[in-house]
């Protein structure tokens, strides 16, 4: 995610990247060949096989396991290698996450766009419960709506069930049952302090501290 | 008088507002609690807002913006009117603009291990604001009760190295009655007291610092200005006298000029 301190995010441009076999084979020493083979047989996939194009992923799988290859490792073994190391990687990243200060608000902004696309859902179910006129789901539906657009415009907001209703001006227990399905489906985390639940946007570190 | 050296010895933090660093002597006391009392509309969120931004911009210290009503939405929107990028300022890392009720803070304070802990210690944060401790007084009407809840809210924000400003609310637009605060007065390090007063048939705002624990201050009684790049203070209100009763009159000093002048 680029902001004010990285500008332009080289991740996510590299996600973007689409390669042809050639300039895999170009960029990697392997033949077109080899590439053909190990895609065939699922050890590196293509983004589009019927064109032959290629990610960003692909590439760096690929020079993972040549360099296995160079090393004297049988293709199996490199590839076991290669994806050891991958996943290696990814467990680095996410503990980088936790202790990166940055990472958390990231990790939220990420969570945003789930909260839009979970907003439109909800405007579409609310439009169809108007034709059939199902008054308590829909009165739900409106709730949940409320709920997320309150946790988009305001994505620290942490407090309890009923604080959030008088938030919105709502009933209580239409509130609380909103909160209840928006848990369950993952679009807000639910946190005991004392005696309290409190409800925020789900936070990756706290999931790994529990 | 201004000791020569004196901000060396003294660790002081920049407020962010022109002006209010000189009347304190050089800004707030470092880890200290400080009181912004004053009417609605006076300017105590603004002062808030530019104390935490110019932390988070200027001078390498995050902050944590605590609301308990006011909603986040518009603070970002207040903010940006004067320049501020709220948003940004969180994506770096550097701001939390925290929406709570009191008694989530306080469990959260109390608890070694809630979110709020962490954030506190991830983002390093070292200035805090309070918006307002007037909501403290929802949880008990036991004022004992109450000044407990105060000591343990500064208590904590001292704990964890940051400097704190809380406001609370005056519900008399002008005149001298001031809200009780329920001890928060007695508690705190700093007094900062912001005022209507009504010159010349308009209404000015004006600011004044009461107490500063452990260190010299302004009395001056001085002029406020909301720009659109936020607070500033201006000069004393000279040849008047009166004014924290919102009705000032001309010094007989200055009766006296303007009848031989």
């Amino acid at each position: 995610m680029s902001n004010i301190v990285n500008p332009v995010d080289a991740g996510e441009l590299l996600r973007k990247v689409n390669l042809t076999v050639g300039q895999v084979a170009a960029m990697t020493g392997l033949s077109v060949r080899q590439i053909s083979y190990w895609t065939s047989k699922g050890i590196i996939s293509a983004t589009n096989p019927k064109k032959r194009i290629y990610g960003y992923a692909a590439v760096e799988k690929a020079l993972l396991i040549k360099r296995g290859l160079d090393d004297g490792l049988s293709l199996a073994e490199a590839v076991d290698e290669a994806e050891e190391r991958l996943r290696q990687r990814r467990e680095d990243h996410s503990q980088l996450g936790r202790l990166n200060h940055g990472s958390t608000a990231s990790y939220l902004m990420s969570r945003l766009g789930d909260l839009d696309k979970l907003a439109d859902k909800l405007r579409q179910q609310i439009q169809t419960l108007d034709h059939n006129g199902r008054d308590r789901e829909r009165r739900l539906a409106v709730t949940k709506l409320e709920v997320v657009d309150l946790l988009a415009q305001n994505p620290y907001t942490r407090d309890t069930a009923s604080r959030i209703a008088t938030r919105l001006g709502r009933a209580i227990d239409l509130v609380s049952m909103a909160l209840d399905e928006l848990a369950e489906e993952r679009a807000v985390e639910k946190v005991r302090q004392g005696d309290r639940i409190i409800c925020q946007l789900p936070t990756r570190d706290r999931r790994t501290h529990e | 008088m201004r000791v020569e050296g004196w901000e060396k010895v003294v660790n002081f933090v920049k407020t962010g507002t022109s002006g209010l660093d000189d009347m304190l002597r050089g800004g707030f006391l470092r880890e200290s609690a400080v009181l912004v009392q004053g009417a609605p509309g006076t300017g105590k969120t603004t002062l808030g807002l530019q104390f935490i931004c110019s932390g988070a911009i200027q001078f390498g210290e995050p902050g944590l913006f605590i609301t308990f009503e006011e909603f986040p939405q518009q603070l970002y929107r207040d903010a940006g009117s004067f320049g501020w990028d709220l948003r940004s300022l969180e994506q770096a890392g550097k701001l939390r603009v925290m929406f709570t009720s009191p008694e989530t803070l306080l469990a959260e304070l109390e608890s070694p291990d809630s979110q709020l802990s962490d954030d506190i210690k991830r983002l390093r944060t070292k200035r805090v604001v309070v918006d307002s401790a007037s909501h403290f007084k929802e949880l008990t009407s036991d004022p004992i009760a109450l000044r407990h809840i105060f000591r343990s809210i500064i208590g904590a924000f001292k704990r964890e190295g940051m400097t704190a400003l809380y406001t609370a609310e005056d519900y008399h637009l002008l005149g001298l009655r001031q809200e009780e605060a329920h001890g928060l007065a007695f508690l705190v390090d700093t007094i900062v007291l912001l005022r209507y007063v009504e010159i010349e048939g308009g209404m000015r705002r004006a600011i004044l610092t009461l107490k500063v624990r452990g260190s010299d201050h302004d009395k001056d009684i001085r002029q406020l200005e909301i720009g659109p790049r936020g607070m500033h203070i201006q000069s004393r209100f000279k040849g008047h006298a009166g004014l924290l009763s919102g009705s000032p009159y001309r010094s007989i000093s200055q009766r006296a000029l303007e009848a031989f002048g």
